[in-house]
């Protein structure tokens, strides 16, 4: 039996480095490291036992586990303790998603959708251009880096203490990973185009309202036929709840 | 079934308990807490029944109202570290763009406490402003829990705060009605959008 199991497990797992290749490069897991450190010490985070980050990082691993490359990866969601929307991916599998952006869900295909666009940076090879050259600070503009800066789309925005850049680009793309997942996952890829048209200017997840952005989604949503209800669950209200309370 | 005079006397002083609830805090402020609630139950019985039998019938809703009358008795801040010294400390960064407030620890004290006396909740914090700004408004507040359950909501301290380091420290008097147990003192501070929450834990003691 043992001997029958032995290729299959060294199948798997070169399929699994394989995998892994895809989706985390060199260097991006100490880069991702330092910085997830540096956040911990910085923003409040909630713990990892505390409901809301378990539901957020269950709904995570969910949506990361229907697309193969996302299942050779070890997946991080953090919750930040912030009533402004936001969300963001540091590489590595790290994701970070704010109360604010609960609170703005107004169901759980939308948070889905939140968290099924920053699962698709990653899946997307967003955080595999080397890092340049920087000083001791280069943790506070740790996004410089990850985004090309050559399509004249780009723009800086801040997140606490780090900026993060915005590519257009890079942001569609990651709009093609995040319908892919939703649809497999069984949620509502629709629910895409609702929050990105809902988004206040001001919020830190104002990119997603980029009219180019929209523009290209309701494209990728007409090709996908995706026609099923937003969903909903007892557990994503709870959750809310807790989160406004 | 409680009789028409005694649900009057229950409620008004309730009533009074959480307008004592609500009132503006200033730091430093001595505050009514349970007794403050008996006397007004007191008050409140007299107005109603007309004679001290309703004085000392208020009195014991009011001081019966145990944890719902309880509010931090004593607060006092100090700045412990500039902003400068807590990017030192804590590694804090470049300003931020959006005001970051973030507990770095907090405790209870004494751990084992006696009904009637009183408990120490210290909470040190970081907070960080974006460039141009000096500081920035704090609120503080306490929910006191057993079991799971709220006891009480302890009304919010809102003070402006520097940028930098803070040591908060929130008495808070123990009921003398309070049932022996571990309770759990959760502490919130916000400024801006963000917020940070820490759990402390004392023991009441039979």
């Amino acid at each position: 039996m043992v001997s029958l199991l032995t290729p299959l497990l060294v199948l798997l797992c070169l399929t699994c480095n394989q995998a892994q290749a895809q989706v985390i490069c060199t260097g991006e897991q100490e880069r991702a490291r330092a910085l997830a450190q540096r956040i911990g010490q910085e923003w409040p985070l909630r713990g990892s036992n505390d409901q809301v980050s378990t539901y957020v990082r269950n709904l995570g691993q969910k949506l990361a586990q229907t697309v193969a490359e996302g299942q050779s990866l070890v997946w991080h969601f953090n919750v930040v303790r912030d009533r402004s929307a936001n969300a963001f991916s540091i590489g590595n599998g790290y994701v970070y998603v704010t109360d604010g952006a609960v609170l703005f869900a107004q169901n759980e295909s939308e948070i889905a959708a939140i968290l099924a666009h920053e699962i698709g940076h990653q899946l997307a090879g967003h955080f595999c251009q080397s890092a340049p050259h920087r000083d001791i600070s280069w943790s506070s503009s740790f996004f410089d880096w990850l985004l090309s800066k050559q399509s004249g789309e780009v723009e800086e925005q801040a997140i606490g203490s780090l900026t993060q850049v915005i590519d257009v680009s890079k942001e569609k793309q990651a709009d093609q990973y995040a319908v892919t997942i939703l649809k497999a996952a069984g949620y509502n890829a629709g629910a895409m185009l609702a929050v990105a048209r809902r988004l206040p200017k001001q919020d830190g997840m104002a990119h997603l309202r980029d009219h180019r952005r929209i523009e290209a989604l309701e494209n990728l949503l007409a090709a996908a036929k995706d026609s099923k209800p937003s969903q909903n669950s007892v557990e994503f209200q709870q959750v809310k709840k807790q989160v406004g309370g | 079934m409680w009789s028409n005079k005694k649900s009057k006397v229950l409620c008004v002083a309730l009533g009074c308990s959480l307008v004592a609830g609500c009132a503006t805090t200033e730091e430093n402020q001595q505050m009514f807490g349970a007794a403050g609630g008996a006397m007004l139950g007191c008050l409140t019985g007299t107005l109603i029944s007309r004679n001290a039998k309703g004085c000392a019938a208020g009195a014991l809703a009011g001081a019966a109202v145990g944890w719902g009358a309880v509010k931090v008795s004593q607060y006092n801040a100090t700045q412990v570290r500039s902003a400068t010294e807590d990017k030192r400390v804590y590694g804090l960064t470049k300003p931020p763009k959006s005001t970051l407030v973030k507990i770095n620890k907090g405790v209870a004290a004494p751990e084992n406490v006696k009904p009637g006396a009183q408990v120490s909740v210290v909470t040190d914090y970081s907070l960080l402003v974006p460039s141009g700004m000096a500081g920035a408004d704090v609120t503080q507040s306490w929910v006191l829990k057993k079991d799971g359950k709220v006891l009480a909501n302890l009304p919010p301290q809102r003070v402006y705060r520097q940028a930098g380091g803070w040591t908060a420290d929130a008495t808070i008097p123990i009921p003398s009605n309070a049932k022996p147990g571990t309770y759990v003192v959760e502490t919130k501070v916000r400024a801006g959008t963000s917020y940070d929450v820490n759990q402390a834990v004392f023991v009441v003691e039979s």
